[in-house]
């Protein structure tokens, strides 16, 4: 468990300048010997408009979405938005090979451990 | 903050700091899942009028055309459809906010539409639904005679 607390949220964001809201999206995080998973629900994000950061131990996922389409508005229960949530990452992450791809506005982030910090087995030998 | 309570010239201000961060931790609180429940059904929708169609736009990231059902009336749209994500094999779980879901959602349109030219796409998490009006729904310009 001593490992969830390198991975808790960051301080909450900086105001924002714009009128639209910032919003934390929902987060899902995993953990296996080889890696960090970080899965982000980003509707109507594209690709262009997502911005992952990663600077001094802390990871920054940022993602635009636009308002869309014409005509009169009905009704809206969401809008335009920022999504901005931050995290600090544990120094055992290789920062070079932090991968992330989106599919159907979900965000996986994929950040490996350094090999530094990788489980290893010792054979004992007979003395 | 509390350097503020020192600031005898305007010792409200670490209220009003408060204030406003508290207003923002509700704000988020009301986006995240947390406060999904809050103000109304999932997932959010929506709606816009384009002078020929109505164009209905919901929330549904991680969901395919395949895993989406649509049935519309000529005055309704309803959708449905499930998110399965388990924990990925073999990985241990530090955080579950996103969850699984299941829904069913019906929209009363405030007038006639074409069922038959109904065209629906995702992308990017975001459903589509354009559903051109019904000609009876059509706006109509009337020329008015002078007498």
């Amino acid at each position: 468990m001593s490992q969830e607390k390198n991975l808790t949220p960051a301080q909450s964001a900086p105001e924002n300048t714009r009128t639209r809201p910032v919003v934390a999206p929902p987060v899902d995080i995993y953990e296996n010997q080889h890696e960090y998973l970080v899965v982000a629900d980003l509707p109507g994000v594209g690709n262009e408009d997502v911005q992952i950061h990663y600077e001094n131990g802390e990871l920054s996922i940022r993602g635009t979405r636009n308002g869309g389409g014409g005509g009169q508005l009905l009704g809206a229960e969401f809008g335009p938005a920022d999504f901005v949530r931050r995290f600090t990452i544990p120094e055992t992450v290789d920062a070079e090979k932090i991968d992330a791809k989106l599919s159907n506005g979900v965000l996986h982030l994929s950040l490996p451990k350094a090999s530094r910090a990788k489980p290893r087995q010792i054979a004992v030998k007979a003395g | 903050m509390l350097t503020y309570w020192m600031d005898l010239s305007d010792p409200f201000r670490a209220f009003d700091t408060l204030r406003r961060q508290m207003d923002q931790v509700f704000r988020e609180f009301d986006e995240t899942s947390g406060g999904r429940g809050r103000g109304g059904a999932y997932p959010r929708a929506s709606l816009r009028d384009t002078k020929e169609a109505f164009v209905l736009t919901a929330e549904v990231p991680g969901l395919a055309d395949k895993d989406l059902n649509l049935t519309a009336t000529h005055d309704s749209l309803t959708i449905s459809g499930e998110r399965k994500n388990g924990a990925p094999e073999g990985y241990a779980v530090h955080r579950r906010e996103r969850g699984d879901f299941r829904f069913s959602r019906s929209f009363q349109l405030p007038a006639r539409i074409d069922v038959e030219k109904i065209a629906a796409e995702v992308k990017n998490g975001l459903l589509v639904v354009t559903m051109p009006k019904h000609p009876e729904a059509q706006p109509k310009a009337i020329t008015v005679k002078a007498s």
